[in-house]
């Protein structure tokens, strides 16, 4: 039993990422890509501050102006520069890959016995006390995200992916609001890497590594399984991306347990992301 | 409240050419005057209507609106004096937003958007009364997303969010040209009575003769980017939809 604990763990652990994404491609209608460099630009700035060392909770809030930081760069690269979205995306990735290897100086760091908001394996209690403490910060997160998104400034966000004409008739300009908006993003998604290193232990260079597709399946499944409430409030989007998210990793932790060795779980996710996709635009089957 | 002196604007086509869309043009329009425009396509009326929004600058002249000039400001910056309604009833509003949602953006288009949670019993109540008037019974769908209602009922609403807050001028480019005409006529219905209660500077381009008759207190025929003919007040009033073709032809 405690596989799947430790699965649901780090299922609330990507609930940042999975809700980052949701709001570049899903609120935004921008797709993209810096979430593989933020990601680990999370778990890089973490296992750096840790060791410096840095309190623990300020080292994992401190990864969150990292992240905008990234989020801003792309976002400006894609408005003033006029790069193509994704595009702006795959340059700060690849940027950040280097970034990351600087901060970090190696490409893996340990983080057995150093500093963590999380406790460590040696506490008897350590699952339970870790759920409790990934649960308040899922909780908090989405309860903010959704505050946001109903406040004037969200309606603006939700407005500028949807209607650009629009909002600048109505006096906004929308490429501040991308810039914003991608700078929140990216701090998810950051703030998910920081939390995935704090729980595995390490920080590695190569996981972000298609990361952002691990995201966009939960986004997918989160919107699939939303469109069966029929509710016009964007509550229930951004809880059930939230559910998606959680879902994901014990369905992955579902198949490791059937002896489906790792390596096949990236070919997985995209099979499962392309799957959504296609079964978004082939319906009519229901019909 | 809008004034335009000496505006040209051409532009250069994919052989090289020069072409004026808008020929020293010397025009003025007042507070509360409700203005047909017509012509032929090319002739630049919808020109006009985006040098005064600002999505295309003049090459020379001044465009001042509410005594301030204004050809050099941005289009975002400049909207709060200016309402706008589309051809296109989905360009007004977004679609995945509820009719209320939709609203409150109208109403913020001249104050910052903050972390306010906007959307409340007073607000509510307000919309709900200015929707009523419209009397297409859609107060009672303010909470469904815009996209789920019908052209006609997005550009009647795109209407009230237009004169939500105090803009000075109305610009509507055929706005009824997507409609079925009994909306077409609805919607200018609302909007005329709209435009007369709050002394909106409106210029409404149209190809539809029986509006361009009925509805507004002077006449603009554009051609070749100058103004060929216009008529104000009594004289609008005596005008037919034939009289129009006459000039058209």
């Amino acid at each position: 039993m405690d596989f799947y604990a430790v699965a649901l763990l780090l299922g609330l652990a990507f609930v940042p990422l999975a809700l980052g994404i949701y709001l570049s491609a899903k609120v935004f209608n921008i797709p993209d890509i810096t979430t593989d460099g933020s990601f680990t630009l999370g778990a890089a700035g973490f296992a750096v501050f840790i060791l410096k060392p840095i309190n623990p909770i300020f080292a994992t809030l401190l990864v969150l102006p990292l992240g905008a930081l990234a989020g801003a760069i792309t976002g400006i690269i894609h408005t003033k520069l006029k790069v193509n979205a994704l595009l702006s995306g795959i340059l700060v990735m690849t940027a950040l890959y280097s970034v990351n290897l600087l901060m970090m100086e190696r490409s893996n760091i340990p983080l057995i016995g150093t500093g963590s908001i999380f406790e460590q394996v040696n506490n008897s209690n350590y699952l339970s006390i870790n759920m409790l403490k990934a649960i308040t910060i899922v909780v908090i997160i989405t309860a903010l995200l959704i505050w946001l998104l109903h406040t004037d400034f969200g309606l603006t966000m939700r407005a500028a992916g949807n209607n650009e004409n629009m909002i600048e008739a109505q006096g906004v300009n929308p490429n501040k609001i991308k810039i914003i908006g991608l700078a929140i993003s990216n701090a998810l998604v950051a703030l998910s890497g920081c939390l995935v290193t704090q729980l595995q232990g390490f920080a590695d260079i190569n996981m972000g590594i298609g990361i952002v597709i691990a995201g966009l399946a939960s986004v997918m499944m989160g919107e699939a399984m939303s469109n069966r409430f029929k509710r016009s409030s964007i509550l229930m989007p951004v809880l059930m991306v939230v559910f998606a998210a959680i879902l994901f990793r014990l369905f992955i932790a579902f198949i490791l347990a059937q002896g489906i060795e790792q390596v096949y779980v990236k070919l997985f996710t995209a099979a499962l992301v392309l799957l959504f996709l296609s079964v978004s635009k082939l319906n009519f089957i229901k019909k | 409240m809008v004034k335009f002196t000496n505006i040209s604007k051409s532009f250069t086509d994919d052989a090289g050419q020069i072409n004026a869309l808008i020929n020293n043009l010397n025009v003025e329009f007042k507070q509360g005057e409700f203005t047909m425009i017509i012509g032929a396509n090319g002739s630049g009326k919808s020109t006009i209507l985006n040098l005064i929004a600002g999505l295309v600058f003049p090459d020379k002249g001044i465009i001042s609106i509410a005594q301030k000039e204004v050809q050099t400001i941005k289009s975002f910056e400049r909207s709060a004096l200016i309402a706008r309604i589309f051809q296109n009833p989905l360009q007004g509003s977004v679609a995945d937003l509820t009719v209320l949602e939709n609203m409150r953006l109208a109403f913020l288009r001249n104050s910052t958007k903050g972390l306010k949670l906007g959307i409340d019993a007073a607000f509510k109540s307000k919309i709900k009364d200015a929707i009523a008037q419209l009397n297409l019974g859609l107060e009672n769908k303010t909470s469904q997303k815009m996209g789920t209602l019908s052209g006609g009922q997005r550009q009647a609403l795109t209407l009230v969010m237009a004169t939500l807050c105090d803009a000075k001028v109305l610009l509507m480019d055929e706005p009824t040209a997507a409609l079925d005409p009994k909306s077409a006529h609805s919607l200018m219905e609302n909007a005329a009575n709209i435009i007369k209660e709050k002394q909106l500077t409106t210029l409404m381009v149209t190809h539809n003769m029986r509006e361009a008759v009925n509805y507004g207190n002077r006449l603009l025929m554009m051609k070749e980017g100058r103004v060929e003919i216009d008529v104000k007040g009594e004289e609008k009033m005596k005008l037919s939809a034939n009289h129009l073709f006459d000039w058209l032809n």
